[in-house]
């Protein structure tokens, strides 16, 4: 009879603790915890315009302009905004907006320069966790223009989009290069577990008509 | 009264009334009760006697006194009561009352009985046992049949009875309760005088003195005893309407009593006798009491010797005098008066958490308590562990799994309705769930470390980091394409089908805008299903160990490609869409209705054309015209329009008409130029062109089951259309202008059929709309660059690009005879390429028509045909056979070099084409077919069909050097592979395209 009841109090025990744990999962308020999050979260969002200063807005709460770090946020999917602020009304610069993955112990990188009519320059880059066992750490590379070269440490390495590529832990250089697009390089760090995004962004190359020769024969 | 305290108890709380309660038992009785909770009033004189009784309770919130002055009052006071304690046996003290105070007594039970029924409270009358064995010995001794009218033993006798007949006529919960003497340290003196005789005697004589012969009966009860019997007797509801016996059940004489006493060491040392004058003594009791309170459950808690001794300090006490109780006297037990218990669920929880609770119990709990609390908190830490480490994360994963099941068989369902919400609904649960799942999986990771199945591990994270990304990507899929699918579900179109007129004024800008702001929600989509996608290509799903799962996550390739090339088609018509819809200005798009049975250049002969206006996503206007009618129109206007000088060349036709627009094969240059016409007509400009023929119009023919035509007897079918087309070809020569009023009719009618659908009506012929523009029957090209590459690179355009087709020859048809015939031409092509280098290739291109018609009436007849060969710009030219008289010509046009003669064919004959030619890799390497990356060299062949083209078969063969070999089989479905040479022969129905990849020795 007294094994009977152990036997329940352990059935319900861990009836209880499943319906806790599905619930209620862990991740889900532990970086919320005051004080907790610090060390748990340790994300940290950095946030650059060359040639310009940005209104920076995450998930529609303003964070004030560029540059910008803002540390610790719980991890999730976040939504930035960026507004250039100018006073030259010859251009308009349209609202640009990035969705990124926080996960903990990340950082995200918007390096960005905004230009008229949603062109853009630069690259973003954030990490999302590939939790298998392999001590590589894995690489995405999406360009915004179509058939661009990507290389990593100058090595030709794809055509198009770079995805899932799997690469000892280490900092690499990505190059990305198009025929008619200003070429983007940009340093990162593969990381064990995580699978590093890079998006970039390349502005057309302005023709220069001054440079055209009218050639006779 | 004023001083109850009644407003301030809560409602849960019971109330009890104590009712000559100012007494040892009524005292011990209201502490009970109070300590349990209850609120108490007790109602009593209150005087000197029952002072000492009540003065501790007068401490307490929970008490409240009452006198009996106004004792009617305290019931109509009272809002509620739960239980009523009559203790009568206190007043029965008296022997002797006067009328008033018999009859007030009476009055007051009488009071406190009906308020019990009022407030359906629970009764409990007290007497005494004593004076009712006297009562019973009465009728049996003639002398004690003399009773006084007001003694005690009447009231008694006078309460039970009504308290009975009040029970029995009311149903009320009532009980009475005869109490036997009471002794305990308490009684100061004991309400019997032959007891109170007997303790004084023991205290204070050294013998006990015994009148008569010590053979009366006494019932005693312990004063705890008395009091847990009076409450648990009340609060059971199975003692309702019962007479019960609280006492030892044993019968006790006088004479047993004196020597107990005589051995608990007491003053007295011996017991002498006496004759009693008085002597009303029984000789032979006969009393057989109520059934005993042991039956309803009570017990005796005090043993008699012990209630003996307590009773025997109070004797010595009083008189201030020491007493040594015999040592060889029982030590009493602390026994609790009062038993807790449980109800059977109360009981079974109790048990259940008993190691909880035992946690927190008190320090001077046991040891063997503390063992089994710290037992239970290493079972409670154990299986904690286990389930966060074990249960949870296959329990959980299990769950998900079958949440993530159900959304997911019910989504497609909601997606298909177009039901927006509901279908984010179920992807953010089952997103929500795979996030779960992944959690799961990694917590699991150390089981499959130690079973060593690290590759399942990876394949079950990849296929979870697969389900999140596609998950998420679907779920901002639905948010991206939310305003085109609200457009889709609330577009209503202007245009009615039978003509009546403008059904609706809406437009449906803030749809069309809402598609442009989306854009960003579609570019992560994209994202997101691309990384799905590419590490699902990487999955060994050979891992998974149960064939049911295998099979799903197989089946997950095609879901996936399918989703990405969905979401990146909807990406590139999002660039262009709004603008088609007209989101700012009004656009005009021209529609070209072809006759096959006479093939011209992009399809067929032009018989009629529509012109179509949309403005704000509605469609704003709607003209479908006889093209005969146009060029009338022109003609009688003056106006003309210069056409191509190859077609004048060609054809020797100088007027400007409408109706041969279409000279060129590219649909593009046809725009431009119909743009001259419509511009002419007083259209404007255009932006766009659909050309429809008379398959596309079979195949809607088909969908609706027929249509009705105005004028037409019979309703249109796909099988009669065409006798009906020649019934209106009967005397139609070349360049003449009979009116194409059937084949007009029919556009007229379809074209509102359709335009007049709703959306979601015109989703259900998306098959049949994509293999019309396959086969070529729908043809569309568009101004806005966007939509133009978007219809080209699926081959939709009609489009001849000399940078695609920069190999195989492209044949272009330009039938220009009275008699059709092109239903009754059976043609076929050869190709042969030979790969002589990675630099050069030779190819040999055959054509061979074989007119079928058996006579020269129309339909049938001679094949008059203007033949056009494209080859690539830089094509070397070596031998042209075939053309009517072999007399062609050549001439470059956008990129290619044409070769173009008449190439006739007589009815029941058969006619070859020949030409041979070669291409090698120029010095800039732009526009060779073949491509070269270190060893590994790519030959691409483009075929290009003309539209309206029938029953034509291809075959293609490749010869490739020896050394080399096919690298990638993949591009080999239908390409058979013998001694260096690719065979392919098919039904050329469409564009079709070869890639092959082979490796050449380094």
């Amino acid at each position: 009879m007294k094994k009977g009841k152990t036997a329940l109090f352990v059935t319900i025990l861990i009836v209880a603790v499943c319906a806790l744990l599905y619930f209620f999962p862990v991740n889900s308020w532990i970086g919320k915890l005051p004080l907790v999050s610090k060390f748990y979260n340790n994300t940290s969002i950095e946030i650059f315009t060359r040639n310009c200063t940005a209104k920076v807005s995450i998930n529609g709460k303003e964070y004030g302009e560029t540059p910008l770090t803002v540390d610790d946020l719980p991890e999730g999917e976040y939504t930035i905004t960026l507004d250039r602020i100018s006073s030259d009304k010859d251009f308009f610069y349209n609202r640009q907006t990035f969705t990124i993955e926080l996960p903990q112990n990340t950082t995200a990188r918007l390096d960005i320069e905004i230009g008229p009519s949603d062109t853009m320059q630069g690259a973003v880059l954030y990490y999302t966790p590939m939790k298998i066992s392999s001590e590589n750490g894995f690489l995405m590379v999406t360009p915004s223009v179509n058939n661009a070269n990507i290389y990593i440490d100058s090595t030709f390495t794809q055509k198009g989009t770079i995805s899932n590529l799997e690469l000892p832990v280490k900092e690499y250089k990505v190059n990305v290069t198009a025929d008619g697009y200003e070429s983007v390089e940009m340093p990162v760090l593969v990381r064990k577990g995580y699978l590093l995004n890079l998006k970039t962004f390349h502005f057309p190359v302005p023709v220069i008509l001054d440079e055209t020769k009218m050639i006779a024969e | 009264m004023s001083n109850l305290r009644l407003n301030k108890i809560k409602s849960n709380v019971p109330i009890s009334v104590l009712v000559n309660g100012a007494n040892r038992i009524g005292s011990l009785v209201a502490q009970s009760l109070v300590d349990q909770g209850s609120y108490v009033i007790i109602v009593d004189k209150f005087n000197s006697d029952t002072k000492e009784y009540i003065s501790d309770l007068k401490k307490s919130e929970l008490v409240d006194f009452f006198d009996f002055k106004g004792y009617e009052s305290l019931f109509k006071t009272l809002k509620r009561f739960d239980y009523l304690f009559y203790f009568l046996n206190e007043r029965l003290e008296t022997v002797e009352f006067d009328s008033k105070s018999f009859l007030q007594e009476t009055k007051y039970l009488e009071q406190s009985l009906t308020a019990t029924k009022k407030f359906k409270a629970k009764f409990s009358l007290i007497t005494s046992l004593e004076l009712n064995r006297e009562l019973a010995n009465r009728t049996n001794i003639a002398e004690l049949a003399k009773p006084s009218p007001y003694s005690n033993v009447e009231l008694q006798k006078y309460c039970e009875t009504m308290v009975a007949e009040f029970c029995d006529r009311t149903k009320s919960n009532i009980r009475i309760i005869r109490l036997g003497t009471v002794i305990g340290k308490g009684i100061k003196k004991i309400n019997s005088e032959v007891l109170d005789d007997l303790f004084i005697d023991s205290s204070q004589h050294v013998q006990i003195t015994i009148k008569g012969e010590g053979l009366d009966v006494h019932n005693l009860i312990h004063e705890s005893d008395a009091v847990y019997g009076i409450l648990k007797l009340t609060f059971l509801d199975n003692t309702k309407g019962e007479v019960i016996t609280l006492s030892n059940k044993n019968n006790y004489t006088t004479l047993s009593l004196a020597y107990k006493l005589l051995e608990l060491n007491t003053n007295a040392e011996s017991i002498r006798f006496v004759d009693n004058p008085d002597d009303k003594f029984v000789v032979r009791d006969i009393y057989v009491p109520a059934p005993y309170a042991t039956k309803f459950g009570w017990t005796q808690q005090v043993t008699l010797e012990e209630a003996m001794i307590e009773q025997m300090q109070v004797y010595y006490d009083n008189i201030d005098k020491s007493w040594n109780v015999s040592l060889d006297t029982p030590v009493k037990k602390d026994k609790p008066t009062v038993k807790v218990t449980k109800t059977k669920m109360g009981a079974f929880f109790s048990d259940l958490f008993y190691p909880i609770t035992h946690l927190f119990a008190k320090e001077e709990d046991s040891k063997k308590t503390r063992l089994g609390i710290l037992k239970g908190a290493f079972i409670t830490v154990i299986v904690c562990v286990a389930t966060y480490f074990l249960i949870y994360p296959i329990v959980g994963t299990f769950i998900s799994y079958k949440v993530i099941d159900k959304n997911i068989d019910s989504l497609s369902t909601s997606i298909f309705d177009n039901d927006a919400e509901e279908s984010k609904e179920k992807l953010s649960i089952v997103s929500t769930n795979i996030r779960k799942i992944s959690d799961n999986v990694t917590q699991l990771q150390w089981l499959f470390k130690v079973t060593k199945q690290n590759k399942l591990y990876d394949t079950l994270t990849e296929l979870v980091y697969v389900g999140e990304n596609a998950v998420d990507g679907a779920i901002k899929l639905v948010d991206a394409t939310y305003p085109l699918v609200s457009y889709i579900k609330d577009f209503e179109p202007a245009i009615s089908f039978d003509g009546s007129g403008t059904k609706t004024t809406r437009e449906y800008r803030e749809y069309i805008k809402a598609m442009n702001e989306n854009n960003n929600l579609l570019h992560d989509a994209q994202y997101k299903i691309l990384a799905a996608n590419s590490i699902y290509q990487g999955i060994d799903v050979d891992t998974i160990p149960v064939e049911k799962i295998k099979d799903k996550v197989s089946s997950i390739g095609s879901a996936l490609n399918s989703l990405y090339e969905g979401t990146t088609a909807y990406k590139e018509a999002l660039s262009f869409l709004p603008v088609l819809l007209g989101e700012k200005d009004r656009m005009t798009y021209l529609i070209l209705l072809q006759n096959e049975s006479e093939i011209r250049s992009t399809g067929g002969w032009l018989t009629s054309f529509g012109i179509i206006g949309l403005e704000g996503g509605q469609i704003r206007d709607l003209k479908i015209e006889d093209i005969y009618d146009a060029d009338g129109r022109l003609t009688a206007q003056n106006k003309e329009i210069e056409m191509p000088k190859d077609m004048v060349d060609a054809l020797d036709w100088e007027e400007s008409s409408f109706a041969i627009v279409n000279w060129s094969p590219d649909l593009s240059e046809v725009m431009t130029l119909a743009g001259d016409f419509t511009n002419a007509l007083g259209y404007g400009d255009i932006d766009g062109v659909i050309t429809i023929d008379v398959g596309f119009l079979q195949k809607l023919l088909d969908k609706w089951g027929g249509i009705e035509l105005p004028g037409e007897t019979e309703i249109i079918t796909s099988a009669n259309i065409y006798s009906k087309i020649f019934e209106m070809h009967d005397n139609f020569e070349p360049g003449s202008t009979t009116k194409s009023s059937f084949l007009t009719n029919l556009c007229d009618e379809v074209i509102h059929k359709l335009l007049s659908m709703n959306i979601n009506e015109m989703l259900t012929l998306s098959d049949l709309l994509v293999d019309s523009l396959n086969e070529k029957h729908l043809q569309a090209t568009f101004v806005n660059a966007d939509a133009y590459n978007f219809f080209k690179t699926r081959n939709w355009a009609c489009a001849l690009d000399y940078a695609i087709y920069n190999s195989a020859p492209v044949s272009i048809d330009w039938n220009w005879g009275g008699n059709k015939a092109n239903l009754y031409i059976n043609k076929s092509y050869t190709l042969l390429a030979e790969i002589v280098n990675e630099d050069s290739l030779y190819f040999t291109y055959t054509v061979d028509v074989d007119n079928k018609s058996i006579t020269n009436n129309y339909p049938e007849g001679d094949y008059v045909n203007y033949e056009r060969i494209y080859l690539p710009e830089n094509a070397s030219i070596d031998t042209v056979l075939g053309f009517t008289n072999n007399s062609y010509t050549t001439y470059k046009e956008n990129g290619f070099r044409v070769i173009a003669g008449w190439f006739n064919t007589k009815i029941q004959k058969n006619s070859t084409i020949v030409v041979k030619y070669s291409l090698k890799r120029g010095e800039l390497d732009v526009g060779f077919p073949i491509y070269k990356n270190n060893n590994e060299i790519t030959l691409s062949l483009d075929l290009f069909k003309q539209a309206g083209e029938k029953n034509s078969a291809y075959k293609l063969d490749i010869i490739y050097p020896t050394q080399w070999r096919v690298l990638d089989a993949s591009t080999l479905s239908n390409l058979s592979n013998i001694s260096s040479q690719l065979t392919s022969k098919f039904s050329f129905l469409g564009d079709t395209s070869y890639k092959v990849v082979f490796e050449r020795p380094s």
